[in-house]
Order: structure tokens, then sequence, then C-alpha cells
């Protein structure tokens, strides 16, 4: 326990990355669309059908 | 207890005798010599005064060993030719009478013994560093000294007038064993006992300390005062009665402290004034929760470096020392028992210890005071073992045939300069041989979180990998489109039944691809699961040739749930050539595409060294976070000039990872640790660098 109050950033870093990979797994995100995420970009270029 | 009350014979005063074995006594009233003998007392002479001394130790003090209660009853001051000490006579368990020895800061509590076997009684038949097995144990010796009677007080097993010698043999065995053989005559009679520490005895009733005791701070620093026999200046002695020498501040003499004779030990030496200590002589402070005085410094050296010795004085725990070098400091503290050796390794309470240097050093310098008779040019054999940020260290002395090991640990700078009110102590340089390791010690607090975190890492990844399912599968051909000619309009080159067709076609396709498909022109439908569509053409007026496109229109298929991950796969029979597929995954509703382009390609051959293979016959690509709805998947393939027809399959399959998540994060959880682990791994190199016994 001394030990993680000694290196909160690294114990921080070990919970968010379990959570990091069960999210990612869960919902399909690859690397570049977890980075993208938060910018609202993704890595899958997506359009929409021209109608023309 | 019952104690026996008797007349001086000299003063009629009183004389006291607690202990029912006590036959000598010391009138407290006139100093004489009293000898019991039946129920009558004599005389024998007056005895000498004790000197002076800072022990907090009385006649009356009381204290606990091994669980029962011992009262000192009286006193013998003994000297030798290295020094002096005194030897507190105790009543223990309200009927047994033992030693305690306080000698060089340290205690040691001991009774008379029956040896098994007989003891010699010849004081040449023991020598320094030899094994003897006494009652089953194992002691080594120590020392062999010619030691006479000084001085005492109170009452004492047996009559000790001043300037009667015998012949002392020290032992020391495991574990703070510690034994004496007294050789009187032709009879030889072993103390064995222990070291023992002054916070575990219990004491009570102790003799206040002038100039530490709170009664009496006012007392502090005021110390015996001596005149130096050479210059006459005034030496002040700091820890008087253990102190066996100091040196005269203003000329360098080393005088001999431990009889009142203040006999020369060494002249007179100018280069005392040249000796700087940082941390003044006489200067106190509290060091790691102990109060110290700065009692003496000596200068050591080998022949690369010189380094600083303080002694820290407490009258109550004795001796420390506080050694320094290039800013670096260990506090050391003396070990009471024989360490064994094994190859380059020490075991010390449970710790092993490497070999890091050895070497002879030399004193080259003193101030203050000693607990031994020490001298400039002094000689010790030092063998350094260490284990950071603890070291563990044999002195040999070889004129004294004796051996002595200590232990220290390393204290910061700034602890020691807080204690000692110096704030300008200089920086550290280097890295000290047992300097700790901030590296190891970090990779010792995290490393649990890290081989912790790993398996947890990779079970979470493991259980939260969903499940792979086929969302849809269909098979295509792939035909070379005809050539058009583009320099018609578009309307003069499209048949009449292939016009029929592409609009037949159109009435089979939804909104959107209708949408999609408005402006080009049908060519041939190669199955019945697919629509087959050219391009519209770029211009009427253009010149060039121009190839029709198929467009493949997959079945459409749900995707449930949330977000997930979209596997889209393509197998053909490519054999040294290639296909590209121009594949998008579209909403059926929201008409979003996700564009996901694959080729296809193998190449095989042979060259000067075999036969060699590139590519498959397989290719695939992941679409990321797809959300949920009905979706199909459009393909315009295209090929080799050298294919013609081509059949083809492309399958979604929904589920599986994206192993790069795992990668960056356990690349992540790893890079700290083993940052950590490798740099504290470069700096033991460099510390071991500087050692001659390096692994």
């Amino acid at each position: 326990m001394n030990n993680i109050v000694r290196h909160p950033i690294y114990f921080a870093l070990c919970l968010l990355s379990t959570v990091y990979v069960a999210v990612a797994n869960s919902r399909g995100w690859s690397l570049g669309h977890a980075i993208g995420a938060p910018f609202g970009r993704t890595m899958n270029s997506t359009r929409t059908l021209n109608h023309k | 207890m019952a104690a026996r009350v008797l007349d001086c014979p000299q003063c009629g005063a009183p004389v006291t005798f607690r202990s029912s074995i006590a036959v000598f006594a010391v009138c407290e009233s006139c100093r004489s010599m009293v000898v019991l003998h039946g129920a009558d007392l004599t005389s024998i002479g007056v005895m000498a005064a004790l000197p002076p001394d800072l022990s907090p130790f009385q006649i009356g003090t009381r204290g606990e060993w091994k669980g029962r209660g011992f009262e000192i009853v009286g006193r013998l001051r003994v000297e030798w030719e290295q020094g002096s000490w005194n030897e507190w006579c105790i009543i223990y368990d309200a009927k047994t009478t033992g030693w305690l020895a306080e000698a060089q800061g340290l205690l040691m509590i001991s009774f008379p013994t029956p040896a098994g076997d007989p003891l010699s009684a010849e004081a040449d038949s023991y020598s320094p560093n030899e094994s003897l097995q006494i009652n089953g144990a194992t002691w080594t010796v120590t020392d062999v000294k010619t030691v006479t009677y000084r001085a005492a007080e109170g009452e004492l097993p047996f009559a000790a007038p001043p300037q009667e010698s015998r012949t002392s043999v020290d032992l020391v065995g495991t574990k703070g064993g510690f034994a004496t053989i007294e050789l009187d005559g032709d009879e030889a009679e072993l103390f064995a006992g222990e070291y023992a520490e002054f916070t575990a005895l219990n004491l009570a009733n102790l003799k206040p300390v002038p100039g530490w005791d709170g009664e009496i701070e006012q007392e502090k620093n005021k110390t015996k005062a001596l005149s130096c026999p050479s210059c006459g200046a005034a030496v002040n002695l700091r820890a008087a009665g253990q102190s066996m020498a100091a040196v005269c501040g203003s000329c360098g003499t080393v005088i001999d402290t431990a009889t009142p004779e203040l006999k020369v030990i060494q002249e007179a030496d100018a280069a005392v004034k040249g000796l700087a200590p940082v941390l003044p002589i006489g200067q106190r402070g509290k060091l790691l929760a102990v109060d110290y005085e700065v009692v003496g410094f000596v200068s050591r050296g080998d022949q690369y470096s010189t380094w600083s010795e303080y002694l820290l004085f407490n009258p109550w725990l004795g001796f420390h020392w506080l050694v320094t070098f290039q800013g670096h400091w260990s506090l050391i503290d003396r070990v009471t028992s024989m360490l064994d050796e094994s190859g380059q390794t020490v075991e010390f309470a449970g710790t092993d210890y490497k070999l890091f240097a050895k070497g002879m050093t030399t004193v080259k310098g003193v101030l203050g005071e000693f607990y031994w008779k020490v001298q400039r040019g002094e000689e010790t054999e030092v063998a350094d073992y260490i284990a950071p940020p603890q070291i563990v260290s044999r002195e040999t002395y070889p004129g004294l045939a004796e051996v002595t090991w200590s232990h220290g640990t390393y204290v910061m700078p700034k602890v020691v300069g807080d204690a000692f009110a110096v704030p300008d102590l200089p920086e550290p340089e280097g890295i000290y041989l047992n300097e700790p390791n901030p590296y190891t010690k970090k990779w010792r607090e995290i490393r649990g979180m890290f081989f912790l975190s790993l398996p947890i890492l990779f079970l979470v990844w493991a259980f939260t990998i969903p499940t792979q399912v086929k969302r849809v599968e269909a098979s295509f051909v792939f035909q070379r489109p005809r050539v058009v000619s583009t320099s018609a309009p578009l309307s003069t080159t499209t048949s009449d039944s292939g016009r029929k067709e592409f609009f037949e076609l159109l009435a089979t396709m939804d909104a959107r691809e209708k949408a999609r498909a408005a402006g080009i022109k049908p060519i041939a439908s190669p199955s019945a699961s697919v629509r087959t569509v050219t391009p519209p053409t770029p211009s009427p007026s253009a010149s060039v040739p121009a190839e029709a496109q198929q467009t493949f229109v997959t079945p459409h298929f749900e995707l449930t749930g949330g977000d997930q991950r979209l596997e889209i796969e393509a197998t053909a029979a490519v054999d040294n050539a290639w296909l590209d597929l121009d594949i998008d995954l579209v909403n059926a509703k929201t008409e979003q595409t996700f564009p996901a382009p694959l080729e296809i390609s193998h190449y095989t051959g042979y060259d000067s060294d075999g036969s060699w293979s590139e590519g498959s016959d397989k290719a695939s690509v992941a679409l990321a976070a797809i959300p949920p709805g009905e979706y199909f998947l459009t393909i315009e393939p295209s090929a080799d000039a050298k294919i013609s027809s081509l059949p083809f399959t492309v399958r979604a399959q929904s589920g599986g990872v994206f192993f790069a998540n795992y990668l960056v994060v356990l690349l992540a959880v790893m890079f700290y640790p083993i940052m950590i682990w490798w740099r504290g791994v470069r700096r033991e190199k460099e510390r071991w660098s500087d050692s001659d016994f390096g692994p």
C-alpha cells in the first residue's frame, strides 16, 4: 500500500491501462480510434454516399 | 538480599555488605580498603581515588537482564596498556555475583562460569584469533593482556588492592557472546556472558550525567579540562572516563588520558593546525533521534584517497562514527560479534555483504579524544563489505593482533547538516560505495505493482475479447469488362439490349442503390446475387478508350449491440497476379460508408536462392468501432491485366480485437519499471567500476 502512495502515477497508469484494454476490446476500438476519439476523430475514414 | 553493616576499622563509619559473598569493600567515608574475615573487618590500606568520568552508572543502579533484576554494589577501575574501563560488580537475581563491564562505550554482562574442561592458567597458551571450544561453544580470542586494578569503590567478591595485576584473555562468541578468562597464578577462572544494549537493561537510579541530563543542562559543554604536558594548553575531555587519548588542539601532542598521569603518547605535530573538520569538535546534535557530541576527528587515508572520520559520543549509548568521503556520509556502529567471511561475502543480521575494497589505511591526522590510544601513522587493514545503503567493515590492527567489525548505514548529507547545524556541507560527488541506489529502491517499490499488473492486464484483455461472429459471406466472379468507345455520345454507345438490362437491374435496387447507379450503364449480370454495373462515361467527347467497371453488392446484414470491430476478409486464387477490391461498408439507413480497400496478391518463382513466395491468396482489413445498424458491402474489383475472369469471396465478421491496444498498453506499463531497473543496473555497474572485487 505504501508503494502505491509512493508511486501514484505508475499505479494510475496500471489501472487505466487495464480499464482501457477492457473498454477498447468491448467497443472494438483500434489504437488510432482511441487516440482520435478525444478530438472527435476516428481512424476510420467515413463519408456519406454522393447521390448526384 | 540481607545486608550486613559493619563498622570501618579506620573511621568507624558503617560499611555495608549487600552481597553474601562480598569480602572486600571500600569505606565511603575514609576510602579505607577493608577485608571481611568472618565477622571482623581488617583495613589493608587506603584506596586510590577513582578518576572522574561520565559514566551513568553508580552503586545502587538497578536494572534487568534476561528477565531478572540486578543491582550494582561495587566498582573496579581496571587499566591495561591501551586504556582502562569500569567493571561494575552486580548482584544478579539477589544471589549471584556478576560483572557489568563498561568499556569503550560498550556494555558486557558476565558471570563466573564453571568450565567443563580445565582451562590453561598459562598466558602463553592463548593467542589472538585462536578458536577455543569451551562448554560446547566456539569462542575466538580477541586479545590477551595484563590488567591492573587502578581503584575501586563499594563491595567486591575479592580483595582488589590498587596495582594488583593479573592476565585477562578476552573472547567473543557468535551472536554477541562475550567471555573473559582471568589468569591469577595457577588459577584460571571463566566469566561468560553477552554484550548488552543500554536501553535493553531497563536501568533505574542512574547517575545524572553532567551536561547531558535535563536537570543539569546548564552545565552543557562544560568539560573536564587537562593541561597538555607538552605545551600546557588546556585540553578538554568530553567523554571523561571513556577517553583513552586526547589531542592537544594547540600543539598536536597526543596525551594518554587513561590514567591521571597524562603521559605523552605522541609528540607535538604542527600539522594539527591544518586539520579543518567540517563538524567542529564539541558540536552537539541530534542525529537520527540520538543526541551526540563530536569528540574526535581522524583524517585517514590509503594510497588513493583521504577521508574523514568523526567520533560521536553519547554517555548512555557510547561511541559511534560518522565517516565522510567526497560529501557522502555513513553512521558507523561497532559490531560486538565476530562475523564469518565466506569467500568475498560476509553475512550480518541476515544480509549478505559483498567485498568492495580492501587495503591498508593510515591515520594522517587526529583532533579531539578517542577511546583507544590513537596515534598518527597508525595503520589498519580494512576490508569493506557492502549491501547498500549498509556496510560492514573488518579492521585488523597489525600491532595489536586484534580484529574488530563495524556496521554502518549511509546517511544523507542534509540529515547530517541539519543534525549538527552545519548547513553548507559539501555536495556529494560520484557514487559512494554504500550510497543507496535510488533506482534499485524505486524498482523494489514498484516491482510488486509491475508483476501484478502484467497478469491482470493479460487476463482482462483475454476475457474481454468479443466473440467473432460471421455477418455475411458472398462469392463473386470478376469479369474483365469490355472496352467501350467514348468517342461517341453515351446514348449511342449503349445497345438497346444493354440498356434494357440496366434498367431492369435498377428496378430491383432500392432507392439508395438507384441513386448510386445513376448515370452508369449496365454491362452484364454475372450471377443472381450480384449486380454488375459500369461506371459513367467520363465525357461524351473523350477520345480514349475506357474500361467498364463492375460493382458487386452483398446482402444486407445486421450489427447489434454497441460499437464493435468488423473484419472484412477476401480470398481469391490469384497466381502471380493481383486483385484489388475497393470495398465500402455502407450503412443502409444513414448511407454512411466506411472504406475498406483490400489487395490480394500472390507471387511465386525461382531464383538463385531457390523458390520464393510473396503475398497470399487472402487479405483482410479491420474497421474500428462500427456503430450498430443494417449494413451491406459494395465491392469494385480491378485486377492484373492478365486476369480476365476470377472468382473471389468476401466475408465480414464482427468481434475480435486490435492487438495493438494490448501491445501499446503493455509497453506503457513495462516502460517505467524496465527503465528504472536498467538505470539501477547501470548505476551499480558504475559503483562497482571503482572496486577490485566487482561482479
